[in-house]
């Protein structure tokens, strides 16, 4: 399976929350992804390629907020046997929330661990 | 201008909820409260709408039971509600309630939708989001501050690092936080006017939904365990002998807060 991680930038830099994920993903198996949302930098791709992601897709939102057109772009991309993370911000919550109204796929929220057989997602007791 | 609020009727906060034992679903008493929260968006709705003679109708999804949270919304000042009332929608995830609630919308036309961030009995914290996606509407979301230009809403949008200025065209959605506008108190007036106001209680089915999309079935995910949440620890004691700034400086680094 496929983690896809939702990274956005703050200052130029990865947010700590997108760091915490993408190392939450490698450790659980499977290919890792971020999709980066902000204004491009190489360092900040590099620093996301750092803590895991082998693939970075990258949205440049501009002045919008990001909510309808990185639910457009994940949902262009995320397929069966793909989870998407989220952290708990604002414009998180709103990409995950758009992202799956498109795609059908159930939201579990507020999730303070994570377990995973490859074909299921579980949060741990 | 039409003016859907979303409201939730929730158990009372100050009773420790019950969980069925078999489907670990929260149990819903006949009484049940409006959730506190909701009340920041009536608010602004009945604001807007006495700015632009327009109208108030509140879109909920529960079991009805004595429809007390609804009426102390309709208290408030709200024309109306639409509360889908049906056994079927029981274990309902996030997603189907955003699909019940935006289909109770599309019914009313309406040209701007108000809910508030999250509801105190669920916190998933994206259905507003979900629903402005089926209606395909712009989302203003986690607004502290709320006008209206026109037919332009501008609002102050909070994020982790501050705020944002946004605005959108109408027919829009808005999420609004608490503390947004001053929810006013209903009057004795609007207490007894609300037990006469219209309360509309339609089905899934009603409202053009596949019974078997929604509910616990139609929802992708199963609540397989429940356990209390963990007791607080003793926490450490910090015995002042000159050096404790330095000591309390060091657990405020171990618990990542500085």
């Amino acid at each position: 399976m496929r983690w896809l991680v939702y990274a956005e930038e703050s200052g130029g830099k990865p947010s700590t929350i997108s760091l915490e994920m993408l190392t939450k993903a490698r450790s659980l198996g499977g290919d890792v992804a971020a999709f980066a949302v902000g204004t491009a930098s190489e360092s900040w791709f590099a620093a996301l390629g750092a803590h895991g992601a082998a693939t970075v897709h990258h949205l440049d939102p501009g002045d919008a907020l990001p909510s309808a057109a990185a639910a457009a772009a994940l949902g262009a991309i995320v397929g069966p046997g793909d989870a998407v993370l989220f952290g708990l911000t604002q414009s998180d919550r709103d990409v995950a929330g758009r992202l799956a109204a498109r795609t059908g796929a159930a939201v579990l929220s507020n999730a303070v661990d994570i377990q995973t057989d490859g074909s299921t997602v579980t949060f741990p007791l | 201008m039409k003016i859907a609020v979303c409201v939730k009727q929730i158990p009372d906060p100050a009773t420790p909820y019950a969980l069925d034992p078999t489907t670990h679903f929260v149990l819903r008493p006949a009484e049940q409260v409006l959730d506190d929260t909701d009340r920041y968006g009536i608010e602004l709705g009945l604001q807007l709408a006495a700015a632009t003679g327009g109208s108030v109708t509140l879109i909920s999804m529960s079991p009805a039971g004595n429809l007390q949270g609804i009426r102390q919304a309709l208290a408030m000042g709200a024309d109306k509600a639409v509360v889908v009332n049906d056994p079927a929608l029981r274990g309902s995830g996030a997603l189907v309630t955003a699909r019940v609630l935006a289909a109770a919308i599309a019914r009313e036309e309406a040209d701007l939708v108000i809910t508030g961030t999250e509801s105190t009995d669920g916190y998933a914290g994206v259905v507003p989001q979900m629903i402005a996606e089926l209606l395909d509407l712009p989302a203003l979301t986690f607004a502290r501050k709320v006008t209206l230009d026109g037919t332009t809403l501008k609002v102050e949008r909070q994020t982790a690092g501050g705020y944002d200025e946004v605005e959108a065209a109408l027919p829009a959605l808005i999420s609004v936080t608490s503390g947004a506008v001053e929810p006013r108190y209903p009057t004795f007036k609007g207490i007894m006017q609300a037990k006469q106001k219209p309360v509309d209680q339609p089905t899934a089915a009603d409202l053009g939904l596949d019974p078997t999309t929604v509910g616990a079935a139609g929802s992708g995910q199963v609540i397989s365990a429940v356990r209390p949440a963990r007791e607080r620890s003793g926490g450490v004691k910090v015995k002042d002998e000159g050096e404790a700034h330095l000591e309390i400086v060091k657990l405020l680094e171990r618990a990542k807060v500085v």
